[in-house]
């Protein structure tokens, strides 16, 4: 049998379920998005509905948000994911990849429900705050949920997303960059300079590639924002939906544009994951 | 010095990790609970009751859940060790090409694909069936089966398979009797992975389920907008079990290093 | 293999009877028969499940009287919203699905008009239902669903009158009318909060508004006409924004629905509510919910009233058994059980004068101290606005007063 032959035969099954479900679903989205929906009248190609996607300020308020709550969960779930992966290098391993594991294994929506029964205003933490004297009453504590800054949306994220990053680091850390540390401390490098001049290049390539997974994701996820978040704006994915759900079908263009904008930036972070990952020579 | 650092770390993170388990624990067997008490004034069974009672619709939620999930974890193993087959094994010319294609749908959002192909489902039937709920589950689950069994050939180097073959023995045997128990630990990650991925769905179960196919998310998801906290924790950790449950076996079953093993496994977090 | 597999079971069962429903429908044969034919079969309800204590009627109460009496099994889909069912059909029509999942939806308002204006109805039907005698169809608010003439393509099955709801403990005074409720919050800041549209009390919040505003009902009686809305609306969310900074919260976000602010009712961080139903305070105080002391009132300028509805949808696959289920709601019995505080406390959609004498002094006096008499609430009825009118008037809220 060709060795081409073999290859395509064995690619073939994956090829064709992501080639019909997700390609297809995305072609029809953008065939849609050019406002082509014969079955209910809508027959001319046009770019309405991008005209009004990326000129609405719906849409504007949707993508800074958007992008905020991805960076903002990005940014302080690598930090700490490199403090605890730092913190526990040491510990024993097993007990250390439980730890991180679980959240990996839980669901976004019980993360979501269990972390906001603990920071909502009458919540775990605020009856500790009056237990302790520090308020009074439920409207004294902080706005942690459904408010501007997305806090419940990000600390969820935080606490699902840390783990897998500290794991990446984590492995890091116990390979090559613990060699290369033991070496440096023998010459004689301080505890800062060690970190900065030999441990952090040896795992910043994997702490890239992680975040860029990270931010792709909490990017274009559904389910924590539309639970957690506020009414207006609200992120990409949930305004699509929204649009999606529009009783007047002629919003469904509107939703279709939002989904391929979606899909576009998310690809993009896709390809640059691949690119990183294709320089650092990994198999 | 070193040592305690370590462990006084470890418990912090173990704490912050607990975290959100602590008042879904609470909830779940509460009574009456007002604000500001710490603890409940009076424990109950109502949560657990909730769960049990044919009636509420748990039991046969999560039996859905189990029998979708099951079949998804069946299915993208069964499609995505050829796949990881051939992009470990060989080396070969648009591999990067195939390598994006089959990563796209860990990045962007099955939501979006979902939404375009709801149309083409409704006219094929497919809509308001378990059938047509499996068939979108496999979007996100078939590229991280493909992923993990990828890494997994990369790391063989095949020579037992060369042995077989000397010996007279045709590829299905090879397969059968020399790769398949070699790979087995990681078919069973990968598996395991692609169950906990559709075990934690929601929306694309919605939007193909048309609310018609009831699974343990949507429950939740729908307790979680009410006002019940007593219900909505016990579904959470109802919910929340199977995939505890799951890591544990994975632990048990593999060697902790190869199932923490970040480098081969990169991607592997985007699992629920 | 299963699309064939479907078709084939598709084709039998429409028989001899042509095309999908007519062989079900009421039009042409007894109510006898339609029972017979329903008898062992599934008819599935698909309807708002945000409401536990409506869950339960359905769940604890219907189900096994349905399984009982006529042998059917009635399965509930629950939605998060109506228009999702209506959407869903909408996208079936679209794309040409003849035999469906839904056989009743339990509607009113803009989407029952947004359906019938699609063709989305199975019709005409629920005059000719036993039950229907009780029904008094003269009665505009009965034979017009926000304006929108019914027809016979939905029946009645229960009512609602808007009203607020107040802690007694906490507040002595509770506001009236639009000034004074301006008043109250300035004087109580984030304790007062509605929901946002389109969440289907606060939809009725804004559009008590609207009414109280203008100090006007009849324009909205007529049809929609752009200029009269522009003034109205205008005068209405300048009010809204006004009021705004003395929400909840500071109204930087609103409650998503009616049960998220009994929740907030429920923990006092506001003191006042609101509800369509006008008992569901007596409800959730006898369930240790809400503060005993919690009363209930009506604006003076009276309260909006409306009648909710079940209809069948036109590829519904069992039309007979969705008839069946219809009329059993209506029946006596079912709306004394729904109109019980213990449970859901829904008023009857039924003539009382038309009942037989048990019925009737059951059903002609809701109970408990929180719950306001019937002359009250029959004294202050005011009618809802076309349709058009509130569907312009919940996006013109999202546009003008939520994105402030």
């Amino acid at each position: 049998m060709g060795g081409r032959v073999k290859i395509a035969l064995l690619l073939a099954p994956a090829l064709v379920v992501i080639g019909v479900l997700f390609a297809g679903g995305l072609l029809a989205a953008l065939v849609q998005s050019l406002g082509y929906l014969p079955a209910i009248g809508m027959a001319e190609v046009n770019l309405d509905a991008y005209r009004e996607v990326l000129t609405g300020e719906d849409f504007l308020d949707s993508l800074f948000l958007t992008v905020y709550v991805a960076g903002a969960s990005t940014s302080a779930a690598t930090v700490l994911a490199v403090l605890a992966a730092m913190a526990l290098r040491r510990s024993s391993g097993r007990l250390a990849a439980l730890v991180f594991q679980l959240p990996i294994t839980i669901p976004h929506l019980v993360a979501a429900v269990g972390i906001a029964l603990v920071i909502s205003q009458t919540g775990l933490g605020a009856r500790l705050a009056v237990t302790l004297g520090l308020i009074g009453e439920p409207k004294d504590f902080p706005v942690l949920l459904y408010d501007r800054y997305s806090i419940g949306i990000i600390v969820t994220y935080v606490w699902k997303e840390t783990p897998f990053i500290a794991l990446v680091v984590l492995a890091s850390l116990r390979g090559v960059a613990a060699d290369l540390e033991d070496v440096a401390r023998t010459l004689g490098a301080g505890s800062w300079q060690r970190f900065w001049y030999v441990v952090f290049p040896v795992i910043s390539p994997g702490i890239v590639a992680a975040s860029l997974i990270v931010f792709s994701f909490t990017f274009g996820a559904f389910e924590v924002p539309y639970l957690l978040g506020k009414t207006y704006p609200t992120i990409l994915p949930v305004m699509a939906y929204n649009e999606y759900r529009d009783i007047d079908l002629s919003a469904r263009p509107v939703a279709m544009a939002i989904n391929i904008v979606i899909a576009a930036v998310t690809a993009a972070f896709a390809a640059a994951y691949l690119r990183l990952a294709r320089d650092l020579g990994r198999g | 010095m070193a040592r305690k650092r370590g462990n006084f770390g470890l418990v912090l993170v173990a704490a912050l990790v607990a975290l959100p388990f602590l008042p879904l624990i609470l909830w779940t067997f509460a009574g009456e609970w007002r604000f500001p008490d710490l603890l409940p004034a009076e424990w109950s069974l109502r949560g657990v009751r909730y769960l049990l009672d044919p009636g509420s619709g748990v039991l046969l939620a999560t039996l859905t859940s189990l029998l979708i999930g099951a079949s998804v974890a069946l299915a993208s193993v069964a499609v995505g060790v050829p796949a990881g087959m051939a992009l470990g094994g060989y080396e070969w010319r648009f591999k990067g090409v195939v390598i994006f294609f089959i990563l796209l749908p860990i990045l962007v959002p099955p939501l979006a694909s979902t939404m375009g192909i709801h149309l083409t489902f409704i006219r094929l039937g497919l809509t308001d069936t378990v059938f047509g709920v499996f068939l979108v589950h496999l979007v996100p689950t078939v590229p991280y089966t493909a992923i993990i069994m990828t890494s997994i050939f990369v790391e063989r180097t095949g020579e037992l398979e060369e042995v077989a073959r000397t010996l007279g023995a045709s590829p299905w045997r090879t397969f059968v009797h020399v790769t398949l128990p070699q790979i087995a630990p990681g078919v069973a990650v990968a598996g395991l992975f692609a169950f906990l991925i559709s075990w934690g769905q929601y929306i694309l179960t919605l939007l193909i389920g048309g609310g018609n196919i009831v699974t343990l998310p949507m429950l939740l998801f729908s307790a979680a907008s009410g006002n019940d906290p007593v219900i909505t924790s016990a579904l959470a950790l109802a919910f929340a079990i199977p995939a505890i449950l799951a890591l544990i076996i994975a632990l048990r079953y593999l060697k902790p290093g190869e199932a923490d093993d970040g480098r081969g496994l990169l991607g592997l977090g985007k699992v629920s | 293999m299963l699309v064939a597999l479907a078709a084939t079971l598709f084709a039998s069962a429409c028989g001899g009877a042509g095309t999908g429903g007519t062989g079900s429908s009421g039009e042409d044969r007894p109510f006898s028969k339609l029972e017979k034919e329903a008898r062992g079969t599934t008819v599935n309800i698909s309807m708002y499940g945000g409401d536990e204590a409506i869950n339960a009627y359905v769940d604890d109460y219907v189900k096994p009287q349905l399984e009982k009496k006529y042998d059917i099994t009635l399965e509930r889909t629950p939605l998060s919203d109506t228009a999702d069912a209506v959407n869903k059909l909408l996208d079936e029509k679209t794309a040409g699905k003849e035999r469906g999942t839904i056989d009743l939806v339990w509607i009113n308002g803009e989407n029952f008009a947004t359906g019938a204006n699609a063709g989305l109805w199975f019709g005409s039907w629920a005059e000719e239902l036993p039950n229907a005698k009780y029904v008094d169809w003269n009665d505009q608010s009965i034979s017009r669903d926000f304006g929108y003439p019914v027809e016979g393509r939905e029946a009645p099955w229960g009512r609602v009158q808007f009203v607020m709801i107040y802690d007694a403990a906490k507040v002595d005074d509770p506001p009236k009318n639009t000034e004074e409720l301006l008043a109250w919050a300035g004087e109580h800041p984030g304790r007062f909060a509605y929901p946002a549209p389109p969440d289907f009390t606060g939809n009725a919040f804004v559009e008590q508004m609207l009414y109280g505003v203008t100090g006007e009902t009849k324009p909205f009686q007529n049809p929609f006409d752009q200029m009269t809305f522009d003034a109205a609306s205008s005068k209405t969310y300048d009010y809204l924004n006004e009021l705004e900074p003395d929400l909840w919260r500071e109204g930087e976000t609103y409650p998503e629905s009616s049960t998220k602010l009994d929740e907030l009712y429920q923990n006092g961080e506001v003191w006042l509510d609101m509800s369509y139903n006008p008992q569901l305070a007596q409800r959730q105080i006898n369930k240790g919910l809400f503060p005993e002391s919690t009363r209930t009132y009506v604006f003076e300028n009276g309260t909006l009233n409306n009648t909710h509805y079940v209809a069948i949808p036109s590829n519904a696959p069992n039309k007979a058994g969705a008839q069946v289920v219809a009329n059993f709601l209506e029946s006596p019995e079912a709306q004394i059980a729904k109109q019980d505080p213990g449970g859901w406390g829904d008023l009857t959609a039924l003539d009382i004068e038309k009942l037989p004498k048990d019925a009737k002094e059951k059903l002609a006096e809701p109970q408990g101290a929180a719950t306001l008499p019937t002359a009250v609430l029959q004294n202050n009825r005011l009618p809802e606005a076309r349709s058009k009118w509130l569907l312009e008037l919940e996006d013109g809220w999202q546009e003008n007063v939520l994105k402030n």
